[in-house]
C-alpha cells in the first residue's frame, strides 16, 4: 500500500558531492551505521536520500514517518487476528520491515523522545524486543540508518546523533552556473518525470553497477596494523569518545576501498573517512564539549594533526564568503584576526545555542565553563530506556546537578563563545540560560510531557486510564480484549466484534511539548541608568530572548521605575516585539523592587490559572536595592516578603546581579536566597565579553 | 460533503476592493499549483480569509477519477492513490468526471488523527476489522489546504505539514494502520504576525509571501465598507451582480492554464535568477524554482509567450521576502531598492554583451 511517485534520480543532482558520498559507503558497508545528513533547507537533502534506492536493486527505502506510534515502529498483538481467529499473533512493525533495508527518517531532530529512543536502541542492538498484552517477540533489525535535518529547528539527541556513522554538512551552492543548471534540471523533472527519469538511466544503471561491485568487493578489503594505529591516532586527535569512533572510520575506509576498487585501505581513504565519520564525535581539548547542540559544526580540519585540508580553493572561496557575509552585518568585522577559526564555524548559522561549537573564544571561556564539560559526561551514558520521564529536552541536567548541588551558587550558561553581530547591545559572548536554572524550570513545573486533557499534542502510547478516561486507545483497548483468553460470545445482537470489559480501557498518553513562560522583570531605576551599564543589561536580556527563542519559550517583560511596576509586554511568542519593547524603554528614578515582584507574582499566578500546563519562569535583572515601600513598612524587607511568596509558589526565579562597584551590598543575593532561586552576577560575564577579542 | 471545507455564500473575489499583491499571489496559484501556495501576513480585518475563501469559486472544473477520495487525476499516472492503481492494474478503467478544485481549511484545533488520518473506530467495533479512515490531507490532495492563523499551529502538527508536504505523500504508521496515500496540496496560510513567528522550515514551504495592510485612502475604505453591506444585506444580489467580472476572470485564469506550458523563458532570465539569489543570499534553491515558475505563471496570465525581466523582477516581490538570510531576531527584510538595483545592473550589463539565445520550455 504505498503510494509511488517518480523520484528525481540520483545523478541528476548537482553538486552536494560529499552527500552523495557517503550515501554510497553507508550502503556498500552497512556495518557503518548509516549517514545523517544536515544542512538548510532546500538542499536536495531528501532528493538524494530517496534516490538511493533506485541505485538498489535489493533494497529499499522504508520511511519512519513523524507521527509513527510506538505500537507500529516496534509492531505489536494483530488484534484483527485475535478477534477473527481468537488466537494471539505478533503484528510486525516498521522495525521488522526495515530489517535489511534502509531506514529514513526525515526532520530525524523532531522525533519525538520515545521514539528516538526506540530508535537508537534497535540501531545499537539489530534487535527488536517487543514485550507486551501477552506476547513476546524478539527479531533481528539490522538497517541503514539515514536521517535528514535542519539544524534551525533544534537539535539531535545526543543518544540517536551518537548511532549515525558518518555525518555530512549540506550548504546550498554559490556558483551561478551550478544554480542555473539546478533549476533547469528540476523543472525538467517536473514538466515531465519520466522522461527525466529515462534520459538519466544510463547513468543510474552506471552508478548501480558501481556500488554493486563495491558491495560485492567489500569482504575482500584487509585491514593492516598500521590502518588500525593510524585510525586510533586519528580518533585522539579529534578527541572522540569511546571506541565506536575507530570502529566506524575503519568501516568507512574499507568501504572507500571497495569503492575505490582496491584491497588495501590507503591513508588517503583513512582521512577521506574522518571528515565523514568523526565531525560529530569530536570534542574540543579544552572543554571536552562536543558539538551535538550545533548540528556538529566543526571540522576535522580544525584539529591541524590532520592531514588533509579542504580544497585550498574551496576553503578560500568559503572564508570569502564568510567574510562577506559578516562584514555586511558587521562593520568592525574587518579587524577580524585571520586564524579565526571561531569567526568561520561560530558564527556560521548563528543559532546554534552556543555550547559546545566555541571556537574562538573558547580558551577563556574554559575556567568558567560548567557546562560544556557537563555535556560530554551525560553523552558517554548509555542509551536511556524507552520510557524514562525525564531527561531528553535536556540531556545535560543530569550532569550539572551532579556539579552543583546549592541553590545559589552562580552558574553560567553563557560560556560558549559566540559571537554575536548585528543589534548594537550584542556582545561577543553569548548569555544563555545555566542548566541548572534549566533544570529547575524543567523540575518544578509541568515537565514537557504531560497527560494531555485536550486531545492536543502527539500520541506517544496507550496505557492504563488513571482516574477517568478522556483520550481513549481504540486499537490499544481491543488488543487488551482480543488478548484476553476470552470466552467466544455470539456477536448477534451486540453489534461489536469484540467484547471489551473494564479493565481494558486504555487512553492515550499524549505528548505536548510545552515550552517555557519566562517572565523577564527588569530593573530600569536610576541605579542602571549610566548608559553603558544599561546597554550591558539589555545585551544580557537579547541572548537570554535569543536563548529563549530557540527552545520555544513564551516570554512576558514587566519593568520598574520611579514608583511602580508595568507589564510592558503581555505573554507572547514573537521575541521579536520583546525586543523592539525593551530597546525603547527609558530608564531612571527610584527602584521600586517590591512593586515589580508583587506585579511579577500576581500575572505569573493568573497565567497560571489560565492554563494548566505553563511552565514559568521568573528572571529578575537588578541590584536588588529596593526604595520604593509598597505599604509604607521598609522597602527592602517587603522585597524578600514577597520574593518568600513567589518561591512558595513553586515558581523558579533567576535573579542576574547587576550590582558592581567597590561597595557591596549583596542584596540581590539576599533576594535570591528568598526566592530559593538561582543567582548570577552580571558582572561575570561583562568580564569574559571584556576578555574576548573583540569587546 | 465534508465540514473542513469551506462552502456557502461566499463573497466574490472580484468584489474585493484593493490588496492586489494579495489578490494576484492567489490567482497564480490558482493558474499553477506547482507555485508551492502562499502566506499572508497582516493585521486583522484585512479580508485574507475572505479572499481565501473566496478563491475557490474561481477555480477551473478539472478532471478526477470518479469516486476517487483523493480526487486522482486519471491522466497521471504517477500520482494515482493505491485503490486506483489497483483499478487499473485488474484491468478496470477509471471513470473520470469533472470536479472543481476546493479550498480545505486546517483548523488550529485540529487533532492529530485528523490530520494525518486514523484507523475506523466504526469499522474496528463491528467488525473487528482495520480500515484506514481518512484525513484532512487525504481530502487536500490536489486541492489548497488553507491554515487560518497558521502562526498558531501547535509544532506537532507542523511537523506532520511538513511530512506530507515535502513528498507529496502522507504516510500514516500510528494505532495499528499502516497506510500512505497522496497528498500534493497548494498551502495557504495567513497570520497576523503580531501574534507570533512562523518556524523557518514552514515558512520556507510557502513558495509566495505577501504583506497585506489595511487601506488607507478613504475613498476606498468607504467603498470596502459599502460592499460588505450590501453583501451583508442581500447576498445572492450582489454575487449576481458580481458574476460577469468572475466569469471574465475564470476564463483568464483557464485560458492562463493552458498557455502556460507554452511559456518559454531564455538563457538570460536563468542568469538573472541565479545572480540574484546569489547576490541576496538566500537559503537553499527553492527560492530560485520559485522565482523562475512564479515568472513564468505570471507572463502566462498575462498572456505572453516568453518570460520578461519585468517578470522575475515582480516574482522576486513574492517569492523573496522570506528567503532571505536571517537571524532570529532580525526580520528578513527585502531590500527592495538593493534587488532593484541588481537587475537594473544586470540589464544594462546584458545589453552590452548579445544576449545568447536559448529556450527551455517549462511547465508547473
Amino acid at each position: 500500500m504505498k503510494a509511488r511517485s517518480p523520484i528525481f534520480p540520483f545523478p541528476a543532482v548537482t553538486g552536494q558531492e560529499s552527500v552523495k558520498k557517503a550515501l554510497i559507503l553507508g550502503v556498500i558497508n552497512p556495518a557503518i551505521g548509516g549517514v545523517l545528513i544536515s544542512g538548510e533547507k532546500g538542499t536536495a537533502k531528501s532528493t538524494l536520500v530517496r534516490g538511493l534506492a533506485a541505485l538498489l536493486p535489493d533494497r529499499e527505502v522504508v520511511d519512519l514517518p513523524l507521527n509513527i506510534s510506538a505500537d507500529r515502529l516496534v509492531g505489536s498483538l494483530d488484534f484483527e487476528y485475535a478477534i477473527a481467529s481468537g488466537q494471539r499473533r505478533f503484528e510486525p512493525g516498521l522495525l521488522q520491515r526495515a530489517d535489511g533495508q534502509i531506514l529514513y527518517v526525515d526532520e530525524v531532530n523532531l522525533l519525538n523522545e520515545p521514539i528516538a529512543n526506540i530508535l537508537a536502541q534497535a540501531a545499537a542492538s539489530g534487535m527488536n524486543v517487543v514485550e507486551q498484552e501477552g506476547i513476546s517477540f524478539l527479531h533481528p533489525t539490522r538497517f541503514v540508518l539515514v536521517g535528514t535535518m535542519n539544524p534551525e529547528e533544534g537539535a539531535l539527541r545526543p543518544q540517536l546523533l551518537e548511532r549515525f556513522g558518518l555525518f555530512v554538512e549540506v550548504d546550498g551552492c554559490r556558483e551561478a552556473e551550478e544554480r542555473k543548471e539546478i533549476i533547469r534540471r528540476y523543472l525538467a523533472f517536473e514538466a515531465d518525470p519520466q522522461a527525466c527519469v529515462r534520459k538519466w538511466k544510463p547513468s543510474m544503471e552506471e552508478l548501480s553497477r558501481r556500488v554493486q561491485e563495491a558491495r560485492t568487493h567489500l569482504v575482500q578489503v584487509e585491514v593492516t596494523e598500521d590502518n588500525l594505529k593510524l585510525a586510533v591516532d586519528l580518533t585522539a586527535a579529534g578527541h572522540c569518545a569511546g571506541n565506536r569512533a575507530e570502529l566506524v572510520l575503519i568501516e568507512a575506509a574499507r568501504a572507500l576501498a571497495a569503492w575505490g576498487g582496491r584491497t588495501l585501505i590507503t591513508l588517503k581513504d583513512l582521512q577521506e573517512a574522518a571528515h565523514l565519520a568523526l565531525p560529530h564525535r569530536m570534542r574540543t581539548a579544552e572543554t571536552g564539549a562536543q558539538g551535538t547542540e550545533t548540528g556538529a559544526q566543526q571540522r576535522p580540519e580544525d584539529h591541524q594533526d590532520f592531514g588533509q585540508k579542504k580544497h585550498p580553493e574551496e576553503r578560500k572561496r568559503a572564508e570569502q564568503r564568510n567574510r562577506e557575509h559578516r562584514q555586511a552585518d558587521d562593520p568592525s568585522a574587518g579587524e577580524e584576526p585571520e586564524d579565526g577559526v571561531g569567526a568561520k564555524y561560530g558564527t556560521k548559522d548563528g543559532k546554534s545555542s552556543g555550547e559546545g561549537s566555541g571556537n574562538g573564544q573558547r580558551s577563556k571561556a574554559a575556567p568558567e565553563d560548567n557546562e560544556s564539560s557537563e555535556g560530554s559526561l551525560a553523552e558517554t551514558g548509555s542509551v536511556p530506556s524507552s520510557d524514562e520521564g525525564e531527561g531528553g529536552a535536556d540531556d545535560r541536567s543530569e550532569g550539572s546537578e551532579r556539579q552543583g548541588r546549592s541553590a545559589v551558587q552562580p552558574t553560567w550558561g553563557g560560556t560558549a563563545a559566540e559571537r554575536i553581530e548585528g543589534a548594537e547591545e550584542r556582545f561577543a559572548i553569548r548569555f544563555t540560560f545555566p542548566p541548572l536554572v534549566r533544570k529547575a524550570r524543567k523540575g518544578s513545573g509541568k515537565r514537557s510531557r504531560t497527560r494531555s486533557q485536550t486531545g492536543q499534542g502527539r500520541f506517544v502510547r496507550a496505557a492504563r486510564p488513571q482516574g477517568k478516561a478522556r483520550d481513549i486507545a481504540l486499537v490499544a483497548i481491543l488488543r487488551a480484549a482480543a488478548s484476553r483468553p476470552q470466552e467466544r460470545f455470539s456477536r448477534e445482537g451486540t453489534g461489536s466484534a469484540v467484547k471489551v470489559l473494564p479493565e481494558d480501557l486504555r487512553e492515550k498518553v499524549r505528548e505536548k511539548r510545552i515550552g517555557h513562560t519566562i517572565l523577564f522583570l527588569v530593573d530600569l531605576s536610576g541605579s542602571m541608568g549610566v548608559e553603558r551599564r544599561i546597554k550591558v543589561v539589555k545585551g544580557a536580556i537579547f541572548s537570554l530572548l535569543e536563548d529563549a527563542y530557540q527552545k520555544r519559550d513564551k516570554v512576558a517583560l514587566i519593568a520598574f521605575r520611579g514608583n511602580s511596576a508595568e507589564l510592558i509586554l503581555g505573554i507572547t511568542r514573537s521575541v521579536e516585539r520583546a525586543r523592539k519593547k525593551l530597546q525603547v524603554l527609558p530608564t531612571g528614578g527610584k527602584t521600586p523592587l517590591a512593586q515589580g515582584l508583587s506585579l511579577s507574582y500576581e500575572f505569573l499566578q493568573a497565567a497560571r490559572a489560565q492554563d494548566a500546563d505553563l511552565a514559568p519562569l521568573l528572571v529578575i535583572i537588578s541590584d536588588g536595592r529596593a526604595n520604593v515601600s509598597l505599604h509604607g513598612t521598609d522597602p527592602a524587607e517587603e522585597a524578600l516578603a514577597i520574593a518568600g511568596r513567589i518561591g512558595q509558589a513553586g515558581i523558579p526565579a533567576w535573579v542576574i546581579d547587576s550590582e558592581q562597584g567597590f561597595i557591596r551590598l549583596g542584596l540581590a543575593l539576599k533576594l535570591a536566597r528568598s526566592l530559593g532561586g538561582q543567582y548570577s552576577r552580571l558582572e561575570d560575564w561583562e568580564r569574559m565579553v571584556a576578555m574576548s577579542p573583540k569587546a | 460533503m465534508n465540514a473542513m471545507e469551506i462552502q456557502g455564500r461566499a463573497y466574490p473575489f472580484t468584489a474585493l476592493v484593493g490588496q492586489e499583491r494579495m489578490k494576484q499571489a492567489l490567482i497564480l496559484n490558482g493558474i499553477n499549483p506547482g507555485l508551492g501556495g502562499v502566506l499572508i501576513r497582516g493585521e486583522k480585518g484585512t479580508a485574507k480569509s475572505t479572499a481565501v475563501r473566496a478563491l475557490a469559486d474561481l477555480l477551473p472544473a478539472r478532471n478526477q477519477v470518479k469516486g476517487c477520495l483523493y480526487a486522482c487525476d486519471p491522466l497521471d499516472m504517477a500520482h494515482l492513490c493505491a485503490a486506483c492503481r489497483e483499478r487499473l492494474a485488474a484491468g478496470e478503467t477509471l471513470v473520470t468526471e469533472s470536479g472543481k478544485m476546493r479550498v480545505i481549511e486546517l483548523p488550529v484545533s485540529a487533532t492529530e488523527d485528523r490530520v494525518v488520518g486514523t484507523l475506523d473506530i466504526e469499522q474496528a467495533l463491528k467488525t473487528g476489522t482495520k480500515k484506514f479512515e481518512a484525513g484532512i490531507l487525504a481530502q487536500a490532495n490536489r486541492n489548497i489546504l488553507y491554515v487560518d492563523e497558521v502562526n498558531l499551529l501547535e509544532d506537532h502538527l507542523v511537523d506532520l505539514l511538513l511530512d506530507a508536504a515535502a513528498m507529496g505523500v502522507n504516510t500514516v504508521e500510528r494505532e495499528g494502520v499502516s497506510f500512505s496515500h497522496p497528498a500534493r496540496f497548494v498551502l495557504v496560510g495567513t497570520m497576523n504576525p503580531e501574534e507570533g513567528d512562523l518556524r523557518p522550515q514552514l515558512l520556507d514551504r510557502f513558495g509566495l509571501v505577501v504583506d497585506v495592510i489595511g487601506e488607507r485612502d478613504p475613498v476606498l475604505r468607504m467603498e470596502v465598507v459599502r460592499r460588505r453591506l450590501e453583501f451583508e444585506q442581500d447576498p445572492e444580489a450582489f454575487q449576481v451582480r458580481y458574476a460577469p467580472e468572475q466569469e471574465k476572470l475564470r476564463r483568464r485564469i483557464r485560458a492562463a492554464q493552458e498557455f502556460l506550458p507554452y511559456v518559454r523563458w531564455n538563457e538570460q532570465i536563468l542568469e538573472l535568477v541565479a545572480r540574484l539569489a546569489i547576490h541576496l543570499e538566500v537559503d537553499g534553491h527553492r527560492a530560485d524554482l520559485s522565482l523562475v515558475k512564479t515568472a513564468v505563471t505570471l507572463a502566462a496570465y498575462e498572456g505572453r509567450a516568453s518570460v520578461s525581466v519585468q517578470d522575475v523582477l515582480t516574482a522576486a516581490k513574492l517569492a523573496l521576502p522570506h528567503r532571505m538570510r536571517r537571524r532570529p531576531f532580525e526580520e528578513g527584510v527585502l531590500e527592495w531598492a538593493e534587488v532593484e538595483k541588481f537587475v537594473r545592473q544586470f540589464t544594462e550589463a546584458a545589453e552590452e554583451r548579445p544576449a545568447q539565445q536559448g529556450s527551455v520550455q517549462v511547465s508547473g
